[in-house]
């Protein structure tokens, strides 16, 4: 929905106040990095995303295609074919294609999904140097550690269903029924434990 | 300390002084670290080391699906 791709059953999708659904002129703000793996892998990376620039009418697509593959550090590899590729180096390839008409809003889909833990590190760096240059960069993941680490705002889908938002401290505090546990180390845990007991006015406490 | 619940008592095993950890339910967070360093002090107790256990998305989630 967010990338225009389905229409809500209710209510709208907009950016900027701009409803997405048939609206093909939002795809100059928005750039998609889908969960497939699929490519033409008979083109080189360079020419794919050079396609792209093109398929955007861009003014000047050599310089954006040069300039995504930059970004994505894809440069020494662009002239091989992408069937060569490995999973890593097609995600930064797909990246770079979304990245082409330099929009200020990143969609991805599962985008650690497959790869190595090296792989996985250069993404996170990726995606935090674009929000901090004022990207807005907006990734779906079932790999938390890595959500936990690089996302500011997160929205929680539970079975389809949108169960919490926010920074994940923030929700986790909101969440007054479960009991915050800690771990405590002191020079005398048993003094400690004695002087916890003694101030507790709760009952069932021990 | 009011909402506080001792959970368990460690000893010896694996920890890098020896003395084991004190593990700790909090139902108000807020109260619990408030009173915390103020209670050791007036015990004479010197806090090492204060974190939080489940302070991850992974158990917000859990927390989340087990609704």
């Amino acid at each position: 929905m967010m990338g225009g791709l389905l229409p809500p059953s209710t209510g709208s999708v907009t950016l900027d106040g701009e409803v997405i659904w048939r609206n093909e002129q939002i795809y100059r703000r928005i750039g998609l990095v889908p969960e497939r793996e699929a490519m033409y892998d008979v083109v080189t990376g360079w020419e794919f995303v050079l396609a792209n620039a093109r398929l955007h009418r861009l003014p000047d697509p050599e310089a954006a295609a040069h300039r995504a593959l930059e970004t994505v550090e894809m440069t020494g590899a662009q002239g091989r074919g992408i069937a060569t590729y490995s999973k890593g180096m097609k995600q930064r390839i797909k990246m770079a294609t979304a990245l082409v008409h330099d929009p200020p809003v990143l969609l991805l889909d599962e985008p650690f999904n497959g790869m190595d833990p090296r792989q996985r590190l250069q993404l996170m760096d990726l995606l935090v140097e674009m929000g901090r240059r004022g990207r807005t960069v907006l990734f779906s993941s079932h790999i938390l550690e890595e959500v936990e680490q690089i996302a500011t705002n997160i929205q929680v889908m539970v079975a389809g269903r949108h169960a919490a938002s926010g920074d994940f401290r923030e929700i986790r505090r909101l969440m007054t029924e479960r009991p915050h546990q800690y771990t405590i180390r002191s020079d005398d845990d048993r003094a400690l434990a004695a002087a916890i007991m003694a101030e507790g006015a709760c009952p069932g406490c021990g | 300390m009011s909402g506080v619940r001792l959970t368990s008592m460690e000893r010896g095993t694996g920890t890098h002084d020896g003395s084991g950890a004190l593990h700790v339910q909090a139902t108000d967070f807020a109260a619990f670290v408030r009173t915390l360093p103020s209670l050791a002090r007036r015990n004479g107790i010197r806090l090492y080391e204060v974190s939080p256990a489940d302070e991850s998305l992974e158990s917000v989630f859990s927390y989340l699906v087990s609704r």
